[in-house]
């Protein structure tokens, strides 16, 4: 059996997915539209940077997928997939309402600042300025970047020894990282704020921000960078076949998900911030879960369909794809018996659920391995 | 496709009450794929109607056939021999089916229980809507591919009226785009905005419905 | 004749009755399961063919929303139990036949307490004549 695993995207989970994956010795393929960082040099592992996947056929176990990385094309056997694309972040300037203005700085920047010798950084801080950092401004920072901001709010209090708060929105501190760096701060004298619905007012006086408890007013306001779903994760999803959610990350299975890092196919899972906000240990996480997940799917010597699984009738099919856009699994596919074509299931993709079946117009689907009583099928009178 | 629903249950009894002995007679194209009248909406209808009909016509007995095409009256062949034991025939297929079991049995009373809707394209799952309204003389060349006659509501051929706004019809805002607006995006998309400038002139509806029951004749084929 | 028929998917429904009957419980006499592989595949023929096969009531059980493997298991079961419902309603037969329930593997209690309900209700017919 292929034990090719595909792993999508040039993120730094990515990175963390083929090394849990390489440390369990499966064949990775990395695949990357950018510049793939730098990993383990492993017999194990291809990379094809630059690439962009362009078509995906077969199912669970013998996956193919087509690259288009010019000049040449490439094509991969992989027997699971799994996507591991990050999120992206959004520069300061990408939003509008922001107002431009030298006081309003992006974390980027002031990290520059704050590791430039003093006398040369453009505005010299003194003790008596008072830094604001400011988390999910506008939109969401992603948990990552909020664990980044907190760790350069500190830095700045300790480096320019100024006066620092931090607004914010909704904090959840649910790490131990987390919990040991908002310790810290408070012992330092560093001031949390909610943030209130409206913008920073930017005058030569400086930066006044609204929360829950008045207004803030500071030297310099640095906010936090905002974090999206890529904007290729639904081309992406599209050629997978499998589901965004609202939102337009990758959906996670559901809240009740026995094993997280599912997507609705077989064989086809998710990893990392594509999926979830997690700061990196949350990724890194993510990412054994997503090796376990292929271990579980490739650890016996080959593949078995489940017990109940659906089949059609392929004379009796009229082909209305019905059954095609109903199964959530997307395991039903138009084939060819011979010479004539049909909806078809397959066999290793099929989780038996029967929405195929309980949706064809012309009763051609079957559910093999359970019984229904012929009294609950057919006609009491014919 | 030809889009078609199934008729209100009432309505449907209601036409039943004469007869006693009924044959519900499916067709497993067109209004199989839009889940209105194949095999199972015959089962599902059939078994409605002996339901409901139980304490009200306990003499009733409806059986269940499906077609593969009732417009064709060589597919219909194999009810001959068993139609003229019923009082009735319930056709789910389109007004074409019902009339060809009508014309091809004329002993045979065949009523309908679908109402035809419209030739149309799924949308989504669950979902059809309209395309063509069969006028006989096809303009898509000059729309963009888009056909003013059935998806503009007020059949204009020479640009929108006042009540398009964001991109919808004043009809149903929610559920119909104006066509005017796509076909004036699509046209943009292809370069052939110019298009638009000629006047289209008024169209002979005499292609169309206006010039009675019409007929297609290939010569080459007729003998 | 059955006086109930519960037909439901085995992952929620089956689990909830398979550990109500390890504390000794027995479907009443009239009252039968049918499982099935999820709620996604309740067809509403399903329903109508219990009922005609002279069943009283059906009871169509399914997960809750969000639980369901196959994602939208649960809103299949209960968009065709509704479909069910509307066709009875339409043609002047009482809905309340059918039911459709939610329900995870730990509801046995609530389970057994539905069955009971359902088959001491009054007969369809002599509510429709009352
Ligand atoms: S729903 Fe039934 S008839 Fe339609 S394509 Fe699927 S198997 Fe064929
Ligand atoms: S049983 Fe479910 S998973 Fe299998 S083909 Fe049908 S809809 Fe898809
Ligand atoms: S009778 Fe003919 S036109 Fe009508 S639904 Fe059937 S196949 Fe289509
Ligand atoms: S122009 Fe006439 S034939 Fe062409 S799509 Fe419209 S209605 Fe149909």
């Amino acid at each position: 059996m292929n034990k090719t695993v595909a792993v999508l995207g040039g993120s730094a989970d990515a990175g963390w997915v083929v090394e849990e994956l390489l440390a369990l010795s499966y064949s990775v393929a990395w695949v990357g539209q950018e510049d793939l960082p730098d990993s383990p040099r492993s017999d194990g592992l291809r990379a094809y940077p630059r690439s962009r996947v362009s078509a995906v056929s077969g199912c669970v176990g013998s996956f193919r997928l087509e690259l288009s990385a010019p000049p040449e094309r490439a094509v991969i056997d992989a027997a699971a997939i799994i996507v591991a694309m990050g999120n992206q972040r959004l520069p300061l300037g990408a939003d509008a309402r922001i107002p431009a203005h030298p006081r309003v700085l992006s974390t980027q920047v002031l990290a520059e600042r704050l590791s430039a010798p003093r006398q040369i950084s453009g505005i010299a801080p003194a003790q008596r300025q008072h830094i604001l950092f400011a988390l999910d401004m506008l939109e969401l920072s992603g948990k990552q970047a909020v664990v980044e901001t907190l760790e350069l709010a500190l830095r700045t209090h300790d480096t320019w020894h100024c006066e620092v708060s931090v607004l914010y929105r909704e904090l959840q501190v649910d790490s131990d990282l987390l919990e040991s760096l908002t310790r810290t701060m408070r012992e330092q004298g560093i001031v949390f704020h909610r943030l209130q619905d409206a913008l920073p007012v930017v005058d030569d006086s400086g930066v006044h921000v609204k929360h829950a408890d008045g207004v803030l007013d500071g030297d310099l306001l640095v906010i936090a960078p905002v974090v999206r779903p890529r904007s290729d994760s639904a081309e992406l999803a599209g050629l997978l076949r499998i589901a965004l959610g609202a939102d337009g990350y990758f959906q996670q299975l559901n809240v009740r998900s026995y094993r997280p890092g599912l997507s609705n196919r077989k064989g086809i899972y998710l990893a990392g911030r594509c999926h979830l906000d997690a700061d990196d240990a949350g990724a890194r996480a993510d990412a054994a879960q997503a090796a376990a997940n292929v271990a579980i799917l490739l650890g016996q010597d080959h593949l078995q369909p489940e017990t109940v699984i659906a089949e059609v009738g392929s004379t009796k099919c009229i082909r209305c794809l019905t059954c095609i856009r109903t199964c959530p699994h997307a395991a039903v596919e138009l084939a060819a018996y011979g010479q004539v074509t049909a909806a078809k299931v397959v066999e290793l993709a099929c989780f038996g659920c029967g929405a195929c079946a309980a949706n064809c117009p012309v009763r051609a689907i079957t559910m093999k391995g359970i019984d229904v009583p012929v009294w609950l099928q057919e006609a009491a009178l014919v | 496709m030809i889009i078609a629903e199934r008729k209100p249950i009432q309505e449907i009894t209601a036409s039943l009450v004469p007869y006693k002995n009924v044959l519900m007679v499916g067709c497993n194209t067109c209004v199989a794929v839009c889940l209105a009248g194949g095999a199972k909406e015959v089962s599902v209808l059939s078994a409605v109607l002996r339901l409901a009909l139980r304490e009200n016509q306990p003499e009733l007995t409806i059986a269940e056939r499906c077609v593969e095409r009732q417009c064709e009256a060589e597919m219909n062949a194999e009810l001959a021999t068993e139609i003229g034991s019923y009082d009735a025939v319930l056709s789910t297929a389109c007004g074409v089916g019902v009339q060809t079991l009508a014309e091809q049995f004329p002993e045979t009373v065949v009523l309908p229980a679908l109402n035809t809707k419209f030739m149309g394209r799924p949308e989504e799952l669950g979902v059809w809507s309209e395309r063509c309204a069969g006028c006989g003389n096809c303009v898509l060349d000059r729309f963009g591919g888009i056909c003013p006659v059935t998806r503009c509501s007020k059949n204009l051929l020479n640009g929108p009226c006042g009540g398009s706004a964001n991109g919808r019809c004043e009809v149903d805002p929610v559920n119909i785009p104006c066509a005017w607006q796509l076909i004036y995006d699509r046209l943009a998309r292809l370069g052939q905005l110019e298009r638009l400038t000629a006047i289209e002139p008024a169209k002979d509806w005499s292609t169309s419905r206006h010039g009675g029951p019409r007929r297609v004749i290939r010569k080459d084929v007729k003998l | 004749m059955n006086k109930l028929v519960i037909i439901g998917c085995d992952r929620s429904a089956g689990e909830a009755l398979r550990s109500l009957q390890e504390t000794g419980y027995c479907l009443p006499e009239g009252v039968i399961y049918q499982p099935l592989p999820c709620g996604g595949s309740l067809d509403v023929l399903h329903v109508l063919r219990a009922l005609e096969s002279g069943a009283e009531r059906v009871l169509v059980l399914s997960c809750y929303a969000d639980a369901c493997r196959s994602f939208n298991g649960n809103t299949w079961a209960e968009k065709r139990t509704a479909a069910a419902q509307a066709l009875l309603t339409e043609a002047g037969l009482g809905q309340e036949r059918i039911t459709y329930r939610q329900v995870s593997p730990n509801m046995s209690a609530d389970l057994g307490a539905w069955i009971h309900t359902l088959i001491n209700l009054e007969p369809v017919e002599a509510q429709d004549r009352a």
